[in-house]
């Protein structure tokens, strides 16, 4: 992570609008000294950075509360109270690696405070949009991840109240945990500690409590199975049964009917079909008697019937024409119309009149060929037409009829008179009735056992679901127990893992911490050796040389434990080794067998017995080693950095601390902290340079774009 | 045996063939762009080293993708060795614990621990991991 910018506006000293370069290149220079006396403003800024990145979290608060609005409405300008809209802000633009991109972001909180009332607006933007609600959570707490809380003081330091770190019991827990967040082992603890609580829903009680259960209805399932099956198969049988009784049954009628056995039925069928064609017959026989009395003559001569008619015709009009003939005379017409009508027309008249009455086909000589009366023509006339009326194909039809219905009496007598005796008919009835009386009785009981299996498939088909219930209680429970044991294989698996990179931290730490305090510390003997324990506690010794006997009247004096913390692991480990001892008796035997050995071993000291600049000088090595250790690129912000550091020392921490602790070091220092001298020790590795300037009269700090002094280049 | 996800293996087998066979042809048959979401989801759920992608993408091609250089291993291959040894000796399956550790990471950034509670739940009752121990009890009751 880096800083880029920050800008603060009506903040504490600052007023309006003030801004800071901050960012630096991959070229060696990582310093930006920002220097200001007593007031002007450095502590303000150094503030801000921590409240525009951290909010409530910067003083200790979880959440905005009223200690935290108290602190905010102390940091607005004054000046900016005496305007109607009192606003002021803090912006800070980060870089950070996330995944495979370098990415920016720009985090603003900024304040109105109206009505007495202070409102803080929080907001991230990163590509050009503004985070999210649950985005800016999830960016608060990764930002969080980079530099722990429990760190805030590593990389936010505060050279005046550093020192007191070591003074307070839990420092322990403190490292520990920035250690376990920088070196990644949080994700190990977080997995220890869900998987350690995952402890079983499932306990072997219930499994067994659960497998009698389901053993119980596993045996009621199969219970009913077998009722079931014992059902289908009594279904089966009686369905065979009523099978074959259907089948005797036929057979019986075919055996009769081949025997010549008429069933009443039969019997009663034919007796209808006998009287239906007798009537038949009868009917037709009266039909064809009247056509042949009757019609059938006159029928066989139809080929006259032309003829006859029409000389019929023309004897009844030639009769009329003869008549007219006869009494028609041509003078008497003349007479009565003398004058009238000329000569000759009376015959004309006649002529005429006579060819008009004439029939066709008369000859003037002819004689009538029937003369029949008037009644007699007209019976002729209907005989004709009855005959060319006459249905033939009907006739032949009826004829055809007539003739199949005999046939078929004939049949009937035949068979009738072919039948068994009554004798063997009545047998063949007694024996299909006693076939029939079986047939209901089996479907009864078929119907009765049908009704009892579906109800035992009700029955079956309960208890499996039951039963399918239960299973899936009993595979749950299975289940349960075996993410219980995985959770325990897990939990197993991060108490070694965190065991052994603990104690590989814990001497890599160890072993950077002394590395660290010979670069910087001038009094290179003071602490030449750590131990740091399970629990983080830090054990600092010193060179010491003692003899066997000294050693031997120390252990005695102390008691081995005391003993043990005075010369350490390493000391006692060394001790063991030389000779040979496996218990603290042994080893005082052996102490006081060889008096005048020498050892080069350590002594214990005190933490809290170190000056304070001491300890700030084993702080700041303890943090140059977690910073290496963690391998992060975290800016490194310190303000006051030489509050509690004497002279000597300020030379190393200028020439080696600030140029190699981070890649961006921002330093807030007086002209009496980072002086003339020191400041020409850094100035190779500044990349930015600040003054801030604060005129008492005004209570304004003034930013400049340079540091207290010059140097030459 | 049945469906499912790709292994880690088979996808890593799939991308290599894919990238010889592009440099074959001197044509583009996957591009950058998609290399980049290729390698988002195996850091989201494969991959611990972090490195497997643009590795491979190294070796075969000889050429380092744009954010070759900040990619940095989310578990260094010595701590891997090392889990993997304990997942062994505790008998629980790597790939739970790889799952696991990712589910991790991903979520312990959210102030709502409950989230993470329920992914690592999940991750705990997944199907496959039971499936021995089920079929097993399975026969034996059933």
């Amino acid at each position: 992570m880096k800083i880029n910018r920050i800008s603060l506006y009506n903040f504490s000293s600052f007023e309006g609008l003030n801004e800071f370069d901050f960012s630096v290149e991959e070229d060696g220079k990582n310093i930006i000294l920002i220097g200001g006396k007593n007031g002007a403003g450095k502590t303000s800024l150094f503030s801000a950075i921590k409240i525009a990145l951290y909010g409530p979290l910067a003083f200790g608060y979880v959440g905005i509360n009223p200690h935290y609005i108290a602190k905010i409405k102390d940091c607005i300008n004054s000046r900016a109270f005496q305007t109607k809209k009192v606003e002021a802000s803090v912006q800070i633009d980060i870089s950070i690696l996330v995944e495979r991109e370098i990415k920016q972001y720009e985090i603003t909180r900024e304040w109105d405070y109206s009505g007495q009332k202070l409102i803080e607006n929080y907001y991230v933007t990163t590509e050009g949009r503004t985070l999210s609600e649950q985005e800016l959570s999830y960016f608060q707490n990764y930002l969080q991840s980079l530099v722990p809380p429990d760190l805030f003081e590593f990389f936010f330091f505060d050279g005046e109240e550093v020192g007191s770190l070591f003074s307070t019991r839990s420092y322990n827990t403190y490292v520990r945990n920035a250690v376990y967040v920088l070196c990644g082992l949080d994700v190990y603890e977080i997995i220890r500690k869900y998987t350690r609580s995952y402890a079983g829903k499932a306990s072997t009680e219930d499994e067994a409590k659960i497998l009698r259960e389901y053993e119980k209805i596993k045996n009621s399932v199969e219970a009913a199975e077998k009722a079931k099956e014992n059902s289908v198969i009594e279904i089966e049988n009686l369905q065979r049964e009523l099978d074959q009784t259907e089948t005797d049954l036929i057979e019986l009628e075919t055996a009769f009917k081949n025997a010549g056995g008429l069933t009443e039925r039969t019997r009663k069928k034919l007796a209808q079909e006998f009287e239906a064609a007798e009537r038949v017959k009868a009917e037709n026989s009266a039909k064809i008697k009247i056509f042949v009395e009757d019609l059938m003559p006159f029928y066989i001569v139809r080929g006259f019937n032309e003829r006859v008619a029409k000389q019929l015709e023309i004897e009844e009009k030639g009769e009329i024409y003869s008549y007219v003939q006869k009494q028609l005379n041509a003078r008497d017409i003349q007479n009565a119309f003398t004058g009238v009508i000329p000569e000759g027309f009376a015959d004309a008249l006649i002529k005429l009149l006579l060819e008009k009455l004439k029939p066709e086909g008369l000859s003037e000589d002819a004689v009538p060929l029937y003369d029949l009366s008037k009644e007699e023509t007209n019976r002729v006339n209907a005989m004709i037409s009855s005959i060319s009326g006459f249905d033939a194909p009907g006739m032949v039809d009826i004829v055809r009829q007539k003739q199949k219905a005999a046939d078929q009496t004939t049949e009937i007598n035949r068979t009738l008179k072919n039948a068994i005796t009554d004798e063997d008919a009545t047998q063949y009835i007694g024996k299909e009735n006693e076939l029939l009386l079986k047939k209901d009785k089996l479907k009864q009981k078929l119907y009765e056992k049908s009704a009892e299996l579906e109800q035992l498939k009700t029955r079956l088909s309960e208890r499996e679901v039951v039963r399918e219930r239960t299973w899936q209680q009993v595979k749950d429970v299975a289940q349960n127990k075996h993410v219980y044991e995985l959770s325990a294989g897990l939990s197993a698996m991060m108490d070694i893992l965190l065991d052994n990179k603990t104690v590989e931290i814990r001497r890599k730490l160890e072993q950077l911490i002394v590395g660290n305090l010979r670069k910087i510390y001038r009094k290179n003997n003071l602490i030449t050796h750590i131990e740091i324990d399970e629990d983080f506690q830090f054990n600092l010794y010193q060179d010491a040389s003692y003899s066997a006997g000294e050693l031997a009247y120390l252990l005695e004096n102390l008691g081995k434990t005391e003993f043990a913390v005075l010369i350490g692991k390493h000391g006692m480990e060394t001790l063991s080794e030389i000779y040979n001892a496996d218990s603290v008796n042994i080893l005082q035997r052996s102490l006081l067998f060889h008096p005048s050995d020498q050892f080069e071993l350590y002594k214990n000291i005190d933490l809290n017995r170190l000056s304070k600049g001491e300890r700030q000088i084993f702080i700041l090595a303890l943090y140059w080693a977690i910073i290496e250790l963690s391998g992060r690129d975290i800016p490194f912000v310190i303000d006051t950095p030489y509050a509690r550091i004497d002279a000597n020392h300020r030379k190393e921490i200028s020439e080696k601390f600030f140029p190699n602790i981070s890649k961006q070091v921002v330093i807030l220092s007086t002209d009496e902290e980072i002086n003339e001298e020191f400041y020409g020790i850094i100035k190779p590795y500044i990349a930015r340079e600040y003054l801030l300037i604060n005129e008492e009269d005004q209570n304004r700090t003034t930013i400049m774009n340079h540091y207290f002094f010059e140097v030459e280049e | 045996m049945g469906y499912g996800p790709f292994t880690w293996e088979a996808r890593q087998l799939i991308l290599t063939m894919l990238i010889e066979t592009q440099r074959k042809m001197g044509y583009e048959l996957i591009s950058v762009e998609e290399l980049k979401a290729i390698d988002e989801i195996w850091d989201a759920e494969l991959d611990l080293s972090r490195r497997t992608l643009v590795e491979l993408y190294e070796k075969l091609t000889g050429e380092k993708l744009p954010w070759y250089q900040y990619k940095e291993p989310l578990i260094d291959a010595e701590t891997v060795m090392e889990l993997e040894e304990l997942a062994e000796a505790n008998e629980v399956p790597f790939d739970l614990v790889r799952n696991v550790i990712l589910s991790v990471y991903q979520n312990k950034n959210y102030s709502n621990q409950r989230i993470m509670k329920e992914a690592v739940e999940k991750l705990l009752n997944q199907q496959w991991l039971h499936d021995d121990i089920l079929k097993e009890i399975e026969d034996e009751n059933k």
